[in-house]
């Protein structure tokens, strides 16, 4: 048989494909005397999720990260009190008249 | 207190040569252990740092750990595949495998050990191979998609007969149209792939695409696969990947070969 070349070298690609394979892969085998670590499979689920939402935002084209919804509502009550004023005055002003 | 990192299980009879990668821990060093014609690689870790709550806590959250031990325990494993000038069979174990001391290794490897035997038996003289699928250029997909999808032409007629108003009204309901028909094509070319693939291997398995944080390429993989390949015949299909390859990437796609890896996805104990 000929000498088969491994194609591995770690990069990106290559880092994925170990982690996919070492990380959700493997034979398990059952016994107290096994010790785990921890839950590796709740990581690689949480991995995933969070590119599914990053992408997912950047798709739609959503900044929301970026956005202070406190700051904003602030200034658009600011808005809306120099408006009501507005027609308040306006209001006076018409019922002087009338 | 020391205890034993399991990482896979070979047939004994091979090279009893030491091996050059260190252990998980980056200090111990791998060793094999032979119980009945079976071969357990293995290395010592502390069991008081790796029964720890710093490193269950550093499995749950600390990515840049999880990735380089995710490195370590595959380089011991493709060490221990390279035979003399041959791809040696071997079961990984899932990663964190690891016994008290050697009383219990050699109890569980007496426990599965004809399942062990038979499993090995079934990967004997074949390798796996991953093939894996990009969508590299988006517009000429849809566009190769356009040109053989007879009701998009039927459609694209129809609007350049209408007025320009009305055309333009049509476009968004013609893209989304377009849009799906291309995701159709995507998933019988997904068959296809596995269809030709399986003619060169004695079986496929199918994944889920990896995310692009995982790839850490710009291009969607829409296709991910690994072979079980017999090792006679890992040229037949390479050279079968690299026909695909050509007739993919007129269609704006790329394809990704990979292998030997260790039989992850078939190395799967029989009950």
């Amino acid at each position: 048989m000929t000498q088969q070349q491994m194609m591995h070298a770690t990069n990106a690609t290559n880092l994925a494909d170990i982690l996919e394979r070492v990380l959700d892969k493997g034979v398990v085998i059952a016994g107290d005397i096994k010790i785990q670590i921890a839950d590796i499979d709740l990581l690689t689920i949480k991995i995933r999720l969070l590119v599914a939402s990053v992408d997912k935002a950047l798709e739609m084209g959503i900044n929301w990260w970026q956005t202070d919804p406190y700051l904003s509502s602030k200034a658009q009550d600011a808005e809306n009190a120099d408006r009501i004023k507005k027609l308040e005055d306006e209001v006076h002003k018409l019922k002087s008249e009338a | 207190m020391e205890g034993f990192y399991l990482y896979c299980v070979r047939k004994s009879g091979g090279p009893s040569v030491g091996f050059a990668t260190k252990g998980i821990d980056e200090k111990g060093e791998v060793f094999t252990r032979t119980f009945q014609g079976l071969e357990a690689v293995i290395s010592r870790v502390p069991l008081e740092e790796f029964d720890s709550d710093i490193v269950r806590n550093k499995a749950r959250n600390d990515l840049s750990w999880i990735k380089n031990m995710a490195v370590l325990h595959e380089a011991v494993i493709e060490e221990a595949m390279r035979g003399p000038g041959e791809i040696l069979s071997l079961i990984p174990l899932k990663f964190g495998t690891i016994f008290k001391d050697e009383h219990a290794l050699e109890a569980t490897l007496a426990e599965h050990y004809e399942q062990f035997q038979e499993t090995l038996d079934r990967l004997t003289g074949k390798q796996e191979w991953g093939v894996k699928a990009y969508l590299t250029d988006q517009q000429m997909f849809e566009q190769s998609v356009k040109e053989d999808n007879a009701a998009i032409r039927k459609k694209a007629g129809e609007m350049a007969g209408l007025p320009e108003g009305m055309a333009f009204l049509m476009e968004e309901e013609f893209n989304d149209f377009v849009s799906r028909e291309a995701n159709k094509a995507l998933d019988l070319l997904a068959e296809g792939l596995t269809e030709s693939l399986g003619r060169y291997a004695e079986a496929v398995v199918l994944s889920p695409s990896l995310g692009k944080e995982l790839t850490g390429k710009r291009e969607p993989m829409v296709f991910n696969a690994a072979c079980l390949v017999r090792s006679g015949t890992i040229e037949e299909f390479r050279e079968a990947a690299r026909q695909l390859l050509g007739e993919i990437r007129e269609k704006g796609l790329d394809l990704e070969v990979s292998g030997p890896w260790p039989a992850y996805h078939f190395a799967t104990l029989e009950k």
